[in-house]
């Protein structure tokens, strides 16, 4: 069994049953294609696209895992994703593993709640039963949290480039911008020298 | 001399981290510079075997636009 997941990105302003059916289209190609059993197909999350494609700014990304025996039509279902206009981007990647099941309720809320306020009020309440359920991806995205703690020291690393990028700027320095993220590297070092020789 | 102890060190091998995944922006725009460049391993300190992952993760979130390809910004 071979596992993939499809990452793709839909038409922000469709309307949320235009979504579905687009959902349900996808749905139907990848089961036509690939036969395949699928594990997840949901809205990843209504997010801004890093740059604009088809002149839109923001894209519902939409993930989709997939286990199946004979992949050989997968050409074709990236065919049917380019063809669709709907779909505004999407790319397909082999997992080493079974994906896990994610079984936390679709967060639409996130995904419609700047276009339509009234539908996260909604949502909002039937939330409450659910509140074991929801808390589940907040548990998800605690270690990523955790995770950051020990990072400190590359975020230390990246101020000092913003710093000097914005010292590049100025006439003063001449160093060239490739060169300025090894120079802040070694810089603490450059610093204690200098301290050395003048203590010296 | 006051040698700061460990400048560098690879941030993957640190946490356990044996595949990285490219929808995680948050954890790639650390090896990214303001302009959306992937950092040097000689900046980051990141093992070769790493660096390999992370650039393909990168690429990757570039590709679905999770990440910039270039931020004339800067921002």
């Amino acid at each position: 069994m071979k596992y993939y997941e499809i990452l793709y990105i839909v038409n922000p302003n469709l309307e949320q049953d235009r979504l579905n059916e687009v959902k349900k289209e996808v749905a139907d190609e990848v089961a036509r294609q690939l036969a395949a059993e699928t594990i997840n197909h949901r809205i990843f999350g209504k997010k801004r696209l890093s740059f604009t494609i088809d002149k839109q700014k923001y894209g519902i990304y939409m993930i989709l895992h997939l286990g199946t025996e004979d992949s050989t039509n997968l050409p074709e279902l990236n065919t049917f994703f380019k063809l669709n206009k709907n779909i505004l981007r999407h790319i397909v990647v082999r997992l080493d593993a079974r994906p896990e099941e994610d079984l936390s309720p679709e967060v639409d809320t996130q995904e419609s709640g700047r276009r339509k306020p009234t539908t996260t009020g909604e949502q909002a309440a039937p939330a409450e039963k659910e509140t074991t359920a929801e808390e589940k991806p907040k548990a998800e995205e605690k270690p990523e949290t955790d995770a950051e703690e020990p990072k400190e020291e590359p975020v230390a690393e990246k101020e000092p480039v913003k710093e000097e990028a914005a010292d590049e700027k100025q006439p003063e320095t001449t160093e060239e911008p490739e060169e300025a993220p090894a120079k802040e590297a070694e810089k603490p070092v450059e610093a204690d020298e200098e301290k050395t020789e003048a203590d010296s | 001399m006051a040698f700061v102890s460990r400048r560098k060190f690879c941030y993957f091998k640190e946490n356990g981290i044996t595949e990285i995944d490219y929808k995680d922006v948050k954890l790639l725009k650390r090896f990214v510079t303001d302009q959306g460049k992937i950092m040097p391993r000689r900046v980051t300190g990141t093992s070769a075997k790493m660096h390999r992952k992370l650039v393909r993760a990168i690429k990757r979130a570039r590709s679905i636009a999770l990440m910039p390809y270039t931020n004339e910004a800067g921002d």
